[in-house]
């Protein structure tokens, strides 16, 4: 009989059962138990390959917990590789459901530390479920790289009784992660989890916004139709980064955005002050008033490009005022964030009207024709100012942008 | 009634231009006599601008005037102008980079795979300065055998590259670094296709970097 945590609420914390009595395999590939490299004991957890050629699918072990009120996980990894990224291989730690599908996603790295490091995550937000604690590594079987993650001394403490689980899932058979890859292409694209880079963050509420004064409303134009809940956290693969939760609406005070548009025009938005404590540091507030209002321009459009982050970069002009400009940006929506905030099918359906109506974005700003007039519909956005071509004088955008219609110079688009 | 190509009916509103010293109403509708509006702008006291505008735009795209005001038609042609002036500025700074880049290493791609989920490239680069290069960042356009566009990728390469060295780099390329095109560019798998490439930014291990900088 092997000790459980001190809380009872996990088993065989440190690996000492030198088995998979309490821990199982729950990859394509199998972990093992080894007196390799211990952080305490004779015993730890091993994935991976410490040399080239590089696992090929997912090597780990999991073991079905109960999450204890105020409940704290905690953790030792040695981790190694070649790898430079997380784009083929990584070290990851989830919390994952009876089918395999990752509940929370504790880090995804490409570390190769070599040392024990302590990792601690507080879980109080899953008090009470029954999740699959899962710690491994994932590999594309590359010949010149590797990869490797050692786990030992697991803890999963509480500060009070645990709730009654609410849900039993399934135990049998052990759940396996859903394996990324297959051995051919797929049509649709490989999703990847996102990167996190640096220090690991902690799975921790979502703060709740401060209420936003309500508009007048305008009486006008539609509300834009906001969806519901968020999309899958882990998808995407990584695009941006200067504010870039802001500009796919993946933000804490995305539900403060005011969605009955604004009619207004690009003179009026150029002539916004910017803030006084901009920062285009600054990923998780909004400048209010502008971006938390939702806009309609209509506009002249001058040209556009596509951007390294993947944005579609539109110049509009004031209809009026032809030398006035500022820049409008839909996001790709197969980008992380952009594709968790649910938003996703706005900026497809943007690009794609684009794309119908005059090709492939193209690499290097490009004019369009004479004469295309539309009614451009987004989130008000200030960016830094970095010789963007067009850009308005205040760094003031559309961004992203929601919704695009035609209204002249576009035939059949 | 002259015209300028296409059948002529005279527009019920009139352009109230006469000689130049008489005032411009410009928000009449041009109607299908745009040669005579054209004429009537000339001799009015509109900005030179304005008459360049208007004159361009009648030259090139008569068939798109009809309906529109003259004010319409000076903004659109003027949006158009800036337009192509910040394309040109673009494809200059485009060139000014390449040429940037192009003294400090030459890079090409000499073969490629496709593998299961990469597109795997096999790049030469030559270092042509003293200084080491520690890693570029670069992007390719994959086109179809009809050159059409399938999609564009972004990433860096770290790499260290010494002074005045040859070396011979193989970068998969994840197809999720196509975005949205990422399906396209799966589906051209084993099909013939040209990738350009174009080294956006060098960094050197002395600190110092070259290139765009976003």
């Amino acid at each position: 009989m092997h000790p459980a945590d001190q809380n009872g609420n996990l088993a065989d914390p440190g690996f000492e059962s030198g088995g998979f009595t309490y821990w199982s395999q729950c990859g394509t590939v199998n972990a093992k138990i080894t007196t390799t490299r211990p952080h305490t004991g004779r015993y730890s957890e091993y994935s991976g390959t410490s040399r080239a050629p590089e696992l090929n699918g997912d090597s780990g072990v999991c073991q079905l917990v109960t999450i204890p009120t105020s409940g704290v996980l905690s953790f030792w990894v040695y981790q190694g590789t070649s790898e430079t990224n997380t784009t083929y291989a990584w070290q990851e730690a989830d919390f994952l459901d009876a089918s395999g599908s990752v509940v929370a996603n504790f880090y995804t790295t490409a570390n190769n530390t070599r040392a024990w490091v302590q990792q601690t995550f507080d879980v109080s937000a899953y008090a009470g479920q029954s999740l699959y604690l899962y710690f491994g590594v994932h590999g594309n079987g590359y010949s010149r790289t590797y990869i490797f993650q050692y786990v030992d001394d697991v803890s999963l403490v509480g500060g009070g009784p645990t709730p009654t689980p609410t849900a039993t899932p399934t135990v049998t058979p052990v759940p396996t992660p859903t394996p990324t890859g297959s051995s051919k292409p797929t049509p649709s694209p490989v999703p990847t989890r996102t990167p996190t880079p640096g220090p690991t963050p902690t799975p921790t509420k979502v703060p709740t916004p401060t209420p936003a004064p309500t508009a007048t409303p305008s009486g006008g134009p539609t509300p834009i139709q906001t969806p519901q809940g968020q999309g899958n956290q882990n998808c995407g693969t990584s695009c941006g980064v200067e504010r870039w939760h802001i500009k796919t609406l993946d933000d804490a005070f995305v539900k403060t955005i005011n969605w009955t548009p604004t009619l207004t025009t690009v003179n009026f938005m150029i002539a916004q002050p910017v803030p006084q404590n901009f920062s285009s540091g600054n990923d998780t507030t909004r400048y209010a008033p502008v971006e938390i209002t939702s806009y309609r321009i209509r506009a002249t459009i001058v040209g556009w490009k596509t951007e390294s982050d993947h944005d579609f970069h539109l110049v509009i002009a004031d209809l009026n005022n032809p030398s006035n400009t500022m820049i409008v940006e839909p996001p790709d929506a197969t980008c992380s964030d952009a594709c968790a905030s649910n938003f996703g099918n706005y900026y497809t359906s943007v690009r794609a009207k684009m794309t119908n109506c005059f090709g492939p974005a193209p690499s290097s700003f490009t004019n369009l024709p004479a004469g295309v007039v539309a009614d451009l519909t987004g989130v008000g956005f200030f960016d830094a100012l970095h010789g963007q071509t067009g850009v308005a004088p205040n760094g003031i955008e559309l961004h992203p942008l929601l919704s695009i219609s035609f209204v002249s110079g576009a035939p059949g688009c | 009634m002259r015209g300028t190509g296409a059948a002529l009916v005279f527009g019920a509103a009139l352009v109230a231009i006469g000689a130049c010293a008489r005032p411009y109403v410009d928000n009449e509708t041009v109607g299908q006599d745009l040669e005579r509006v054209a004429r009537d702008v000339r001799g009015s006291d509109l900005s030179a601008g304005d008459k360049d505008a208007f004159a361009a735009a009648a030259a090139l795209r008569p068939a798109t005037l009809a309906g529109k005001t003259i004010r319409q038609i000076i903004n659109e042609q003027k949006t158009y102008e800036l337009g192509l002036r910040l394309a040109a500025q673009a494809h200059a700074a485009d060139a000014k980079h390449r040429l940037q880049i192009a003294r400090i290493m030459d890079v090409g791609i000499t073969s490629y795979r496709d593998r299961e989920r990469a597109l795997e490239l096999t790049l030469r680069v030559r270092n042509k300065t003293p200084k080491t290069i520690r890693r570029f960042d670069t992007g390719i356009i994959v086109s179809d055998a009809a050159h059409t566009r399938i999609g564009l990728a972004e990433f860096a390469i770290d790499r260290t590259i010494p002074p005045h060295a040859m070396v011979e780099i193989v970068a998969p390329v994840a197809y999720v670094r196509f975005g949205e095109d990422a399906g396209r560019v799966v589906l051209a798998a084993g099909k013939p296709k040209t990738i350009e490439l174009d080294v956006k930014e060098i960094k050197f291990t002395d600190g110092t970097d070259a290139g765009y900088d976003d």
